[in-house]
């Protein structure tokens, strides 16, 4: 049975998805219950200062002319009542429903007299006692259950909201986690891919150490000279890369020192004799100036090995090997076929040639530009005159 | 028993063939798939061991080719690829068996013999014939009871008319499977090489019958 198997990226991807667009929904519902309470408040205080502003003007007119209540603003769902203690008297303007205005004769018993701030129901109550010539009661309310329509209508657009902040959020925190992962991503894999790539590596070496060791027993140790080279060829060669996976792990921190780079390379080329007779290669020096750097000896040897067993490598038989110092500049040149894909050659673990071959690791130039970098070295690949070049400028 | 080992390291090629040859074996080695192409066209191999990743034509290719030619010979993929999914292409391509550097030789050469034996109509190790007994597995004959020393050309033959035991075996398959590629037998050189097998085992032409202008048959 195929079972759905999500891969550990997509699988972190979505917990970050998932923590983001929880934490960017909650910060949306705190603000937005906070924008609530705000306006809920908002509105009850603008209520309140209606009625006060109210209550100012009953008081004036009280004062001056009592016919002035009739001129008031009297919006929907409000009511002023005002009672003549006095006289007993009771004058209601009331825009609750419908706007009506009542005069009756009261028993001021009847009369709930209360001051100050007061709830009914829906009904925002505020009561206050005046005395001039006559003593009055004046209530004025507002119903405030218009509001709460309003409150409905601002929770229902809030929850629309939140659910569209959640599900942008969501959308924008996948699609950012998955830019961020990516790099993360590309060095697992390369990581995945160098493993792969050292193990296959070995994996042929170590058969021909194994098969030769069941030779040489079979051969009750007699005549094993080519198995012995054999195995040391090959451990040579399990060695070498070993040398270069450090090479590719740690150029920093190494003990630094004046090198002569003419030697270095003859050094280097002396290791190659071997292959550089079984292809009949001719190397040809060309040496204007004696190049001196400051580097660590390993790094600079590797970086140099690598360059000439390559220009071993992809040389053809009979094949040129030209080597130039000049000035600043090491060129190394070979003759062969050209590389296919230039810009990839300096790819860690890229191969031109994809076969087993044991000596291709596809470590080589990558750790050659890591060098390079690292000193402030500058490599190129060109392809001119029928030869590969490789060119190093050491400033 | 004649055996193609298709492998582009030439040290590993040198050292397996080695092994092989040490066994017994008549090993044809090519270093490429063209070379390998052209030697499975030219000639006939009881065991194709056969690595994955040659410089010009995926291993998986050359299966796919030779398969495709109706060519059933038993092949032994030996790579260093060791996932799962490169055994069960490989596998599901028509390879008989799979294996993956680094490996043990005597395994390797167990391997061998468990594809040579699914291909031969002898599947048991020790053949007795009359008074004549062939270990397959150890590569050892006795006649009477007593030991027989055969040359490996010698051997090839009578090893390719005992796991060919009731069939006839054509000229042409014994000169293909008991010579090297490299080498160009005549008739002559196999009727010889017959006479002096003959002369070791089977003196009174009892065992091997010859089918006269086709080949020999053991019964």
């Amino acid at each position: 049975m195929n079972k759905f198997h999500l891969d550990e990226f997509q699988a972190v991807r979505i917990k970050i998805t998932i923590l983001l667009t929880f934490i960017i929904s909650l910060i949306a519902v705190i603000l937005s219950y906070s924008i609530y309470l705000s306006y809920e408040n908002q509105k009850l205080i603008e209520i309140e200062d209606d009625i006060r502003s109210k209550l100012i003007q009953v008081i004036d007119a009280i004062d001056k002319d009592i016919s002035q209540i009739f001129k008031l603003s009297m919006e929907e769902n409000t009511f002023i009542c005002l009672y003549n203690l006095t006289d007993y008297q009771e004058l209601c303007i009331n825009n609750l429903n419908n706007f009506y205005i009542e005069k009756k004769s009261i028993n001021p018993e009847d009369v709930r007299i209360f001051e100050g701030r007061n709830q009914s129901g829906s009904l925002i109550l505020y009561g206050y006692r005046y005395k001039s010539q006559k003593e009055y009661f004046i209530a004025i309310g507002k119903d405030e259950s218009y509001l709460k329509n309003d409150l409905e209508k601002l929770k229902k657009s809030i929850f629309y909201s939140v659910v569209l902040v959640t599900m942008l959020s969501g959308f924008l925190a996948y699609s950012v986690s998955g830019r961020l992962l990516e790099p993360i991503k590309k060095n697992k894999e390369n990581l995945e891919n160098a493993l792969n790539i050292i193990s296959h590596d070995l994996r042929t070496p170590i058969t021909i150490i194994k098969t030769n060791f069941y030779l040489m027993k079979a051969k009750n140790f007699q005549n094993i000279e080519n198995n012995i080279n054999q195995i040391e060829k090959n451990l040579n060669y399990i060695q070498n890369i070993l040398k270069n996976i450090e090479a590719l792990k740690s150029v920093d921190k190494k003990e630094i020192e004046e090198i002569n780079i003419n030697h270095l390379v003859k050094d280097v080329l002396a290791k190659f004799e071997n292959k550089i007779q079984e292809k009949n290669l001719r190397i040809v020096f060309s040496e204007k100036d004696h190049i001196k750097i400051n580097a660590n000896y390993i790094d600079i040897e590797v970086c140099f090995s690598n360059l000439i067993e390559n220009a071993i490598k992809y040389n053809e038989k009979n094949g040129i090997i030209e080597i130039e110092f000049d000035k600043s500049i090491v060129k190394i040149k070979n003759t062969g076929k050209s590389i296919n894909k230039p810009e990839k050659i300096f790819e860690k673990f890229y191969r031109e040639d994809k076969s087993g071959n044991t000596e291709g690791l596809g470590l080589g130039l990558s750790i050659v530009r890591k060098i390079c970098e690292k000193y402030g070295f500058k490599v190129n690949y060109s392809f001119r005159d029928n030869m590969n070049n490789f060119i190093i400028k050491f400033r | 028993m004649k055996i193609l080992l298709v492998e582009d390291n030439l040290d590993l090629n040198n050292t397996i063939r080695e092994v092989l040859e040490l066994n017994g074996y008549v090993v044809d080695s090519a270093f490429d798939g063209k070379e390998a192409l052209n030697f499975i066209e030219n000639s006939s191999y009881d065991v194709i061991i056969l690595d994955l990743m040659l410089p010009d034509i995926d291993g998986l290719e050359i299966l796919k080719t030779i398969r495709s030619k109706g060519i059933d010979t038993p092949v032994i993929i030996l790579t260093a690829k060791n996932q799962t999914k490169d055994k069960i292409t490989g596998l599901d391509l028509g390879a008989d068996d799979y294996i993956t550097k680094p490996f043990d030789v005597d395994e390797l050469l167990a391997r061998i013999r468990a594809v040579g034996r699914r291909v031969s109509t002898e599947k048991k190790d020790i053949v007795l014939i009359d008074d004549l007994e062939i270990d397959l597995k150890n590569k050892v004959v006795k006649k009477s009871g007593k030991f027989v020393e055969l040359t490996p050309k010698l051997y090839c033959i009578l090893e390719q008319l005992v796991r060919n035991r009731g069939k006839i075996v054509s000229y042409e398959t014994l000169l293909s499977k008991c010579w090297e590629i490299t080498e160009v037998p005549s008739r002559e050189t196999m009727r010889a090489n017959i006479k002096n097998l003959r002369k070791l085992i089977d003196p009174d032409k009892k065992i091997i019958k010859t089918i006269e202008g086709i080949g020999y048959r053991i019964e």
